[in-house]
């Protein structure tokens, strides 16, 4: 197997459980020293397949690889990867100390190697302190890095992070998600890492795959995705509440003109657009604004642009504090979500009043007209 | 169903207070006066009941240890109890273990036949146990004792067992395969320690089982292998004397020992709290 940096490869990974097809054919790798995160809704496939990695599932066709070896043969206890679990799962009749030398145990290190290994891994996750207590007595972040440390001290050929987050609370996890990435990066250690919370793989990853019904549906830098979704459904995992039916009026080289509503049409830059007439226009609510129709500047007909303004009714307005969200009804009845930072400005807006939408051109992405990218 | 009025949970004093203390009251006096009276009779001096008693004595502890009859089927019972309990306990743990973690579509059905010595009346297990044996040819009383007092307490290590093995989380085992642990070593070193609780709940029960029962035992014990509490049977059919309160009240004093051990060893709350 010739090695091309890459640590990980599943190949064309299926898995069937009856008549239920849990992963259809999944193929990724990842480079070596890589964070890459599985980024999808629960059932999607991502756990079963960070669980080919470990070996609690074999796969029904296809193939594991790991640092060059094939490994979907191997049994479990034999692979060395380290598997860190959503609820922690620490031995709970074992001290701090003793989780992390039980892996340094089966591989009948000696003493002296394990006591010092322990320290070592403990010091990484700043709970040495700790080494004496028992898992109850530590919180649930603490008890996350223990079980961190446990698998690193083994020394694995890749680290398998399966909603290592999910369990511990809001203000925490971000505190742990960047000191898990910056310790992933220091040990430099190959990481797949699976989540559902697109905030987590947006931080945490070097490269996203997201999933969906046991597929890949997009692979890419984290910014890739965010940025340039390729299928509705990407879109409206990542954010992008806004996926409106359009016609592509016009192509050229590195832009689309399209018909979004009555009035003037939209420019938008093409990305990877897709073939046809009929497409998605997909925007973020943060990318839309808003203003009172009496306050607009007054939308001039006639030219195509990348800017466009177009009339609307106010149907739906609430306030999150900070900011607020609402929806605004367009003359052919198309609904537009919107967010805005919360101002004097917005606190004049009513229900029911006429408004003027404004997009922009440079913030919207064109998408298949529906299905997930089939 | 959640209506409009919600159930009161505090209630004031009063209202339905005393009738309440009474009744509770009455059910610790049926649980504990017995127990109370049988110790009370057992130091008693004469061989019939006074009171104010006529004096005090270990006159029928002595007595309990002097009859022959009883001496061995003190050592019959405990032999028994020190052969059923590891064997009980060894299987509770591979049956319980097999039916939460093995998940084959048989697992209802052999949980209820593991179950069944509970609902069968003892002496329907205990004719069918003898005439099985004799069917056989298995005339080794001894054994035939093991056998089926085994199969006897196989519903309590079990029922024990399992509920403290439910509460395991099952990731353990897999972190521990993960870092390396062979099948057997995830089951010594990870299973086991957590569900030590409920083996020490079923010995217990085993234990307790094993000592008093009757209904099963007296249809397989011969003139030699008569177990402690067949000998009690037969004892106080012919004589009247505080020798049986003797014998319970050190049973008793045997029960609250191994209590205080147990929770010493795990902590009682732990087992007690089964499910």
């Amino acid at each position: 197997m010739p090695d091309r940096g890459f640590d990980v490869e599943f190949k064309c990974i299926r898995k069937r459980y009856g008549s239920i097809e849990a992963l259809r054919g999944v193929s990724i790798s990842i480079r070596r020293g890589e964070l890459l995160t599985l980024l999808g809704p629960s059932g999607c496939g991502k756990t079963t397949l960070l669980r080919t990695l470990a070996g609690f599932v074999r796969p029904t066709e296809g193939e594991v690889w790991l640092a060059g070896e094939r490994v979907d043969e191997v049994p479990p206890a034999r692979r060395n990867v380290g598997l860190v679990f959503q609820n922690y799962s620490l031995f709970p009749h074992m001290t701090v100390f003793d989780n992390c030398a039980f892996g340094l145990q089966m591989r009948h290190l000696d003493r002296s190697t394990i006591q010092k290994r322990v320290e070592e891994v403990l010091n990484l996750v700043h709970l040495a302190e700790f080494s004496g207590a028992y898992p109850s007595q530590l919180s649930g972040g603490m008890q996350q890095r223990v079980a961190l440390a446990r698998v690193i001290a083994i020394q694995p050929r890749a680290l398998l992070l399966d909603e290592p987050f999910g369990a511990i609370d809001r203000r925490l996890r971000d505190e742990m998600q960047v000191e898990v990435r910056k310790l992933q990066q220091k040990l430099g250690i190959t990481t797949l890492f699976v989540t559902h919370d697109q905030q987590e793989a947006l931080i945490m990853s070097d490269r996203i795959v997201v999933m969906n019904e046991g597929r890949v549906e997009q692979e890419g830098t984290p910014l890739d995705i965010y940025d340039s979704p390729r299928s509705r459904f990407v879109a409206g995992f990542l954010g992008m509440e806004n996926l409106l039916p359009v016609t592509v009026v016009r192509r050229t080289a590195d832009q689309a003109i399209v018909h979004v509503t009555e009035g003037p049409d939209l420019v938008v830059p093409l990305r990877a657009a897709p073939q046809g007439d009929h497409v998605t226009l997909a925007f973020r609510a943060e990318s839309v604004s808003l203003v009172r129709r009496e306050e607009s500047a007054g939308a001039e007909a006639g030219e195509a642009s990348n800017v466009l303004s177009v009339p609307g009714t106010l149907e739906f307005l609430m306030n999150l504090g900070a900011r607020v969200v609402y929806e605004v009804r367009l003359p052919d009845g198309k609904l537009v979500r919107g967010e805005a930072q919360r101002t004097d400005r917005t606190r004049a807006f009513g229900v029911g009043e006429p408004m003027t939408v404004t997009l922009k051109g440079d913030y919207c992405v064109l998408l298949p007209e529906s299905g997930a990218g089939t | 169903m959640n209506k409009g009025s919600a159930p009161k949970l505090t209630r004031e004093p009063g209202a339905l207070g005393w009738p309440l203390g009474l009744m509770a009251a009455l059910i610790i006096a049926f649980l504990i006066l017995p127990v109370l009276f049988v110790i009370f009779y057992s130091f008693n001096e004469s061989a019939y009941f006074h009171f104010p008693p006529t004096g005090l004595s270990l006159r029928w502890y002595a007595n309990f240890f002097r009859l022959h009859y009883f001496r061995s089927g003190a050592l019959i019972s405990l032999a028994l109890a020190a052969v059923v309990t590891p064997l009980s306990v060894a299987m509770g743990v591979a049956a319980s273990y097999g039916l939460i973690r093995g998940k084959f579509r048989a697992a209802a059905f052999i949980n209820a036949l593991l179950m069944s010595p509970i609902i069968i009346p003892g002496v329907v297990t205990g004719i069918a146990f003898m005439t099985m044996f004799k069917l056989i040819g298995f005339t080794w009383s001894f054994g035939n004792l093991v056998i089926a007092m085994t199969l006897i307490c196989l519903p309590y290590t079990v029922r024990t067992i399992s509920a403290n093995m439910h509460g395991l989380n099952p990731n353990t085992e897999e972190a521990a395969v993960n870092l390396g642990a062979s099948r057997w070593t995830t089951f010594r070193r990870v299973v086991l320690p957590q569900i030590r609780p409920g083996i020490v709940g079923g010995m217990i029960f085993v234990f307790a089982t094993v000592l008093d029962d009757v209904s099963v035992v007296v249809f397989l014990t011969s003139y030699k292998t008569s177990t402690l509490s067949i000998a009690a049977m037969g004892y106080i059919r012919n004589k009247d004397d505080p020798t049986i309160a003797a014998m319970a009240t050190m049973l008793i004093a045997l029960t609250i020992v191994l209590v205080f051990v147990i929770q010493r060893v795990v902590g009682l709350e732990k087992f007690m709290s089964v499910e």
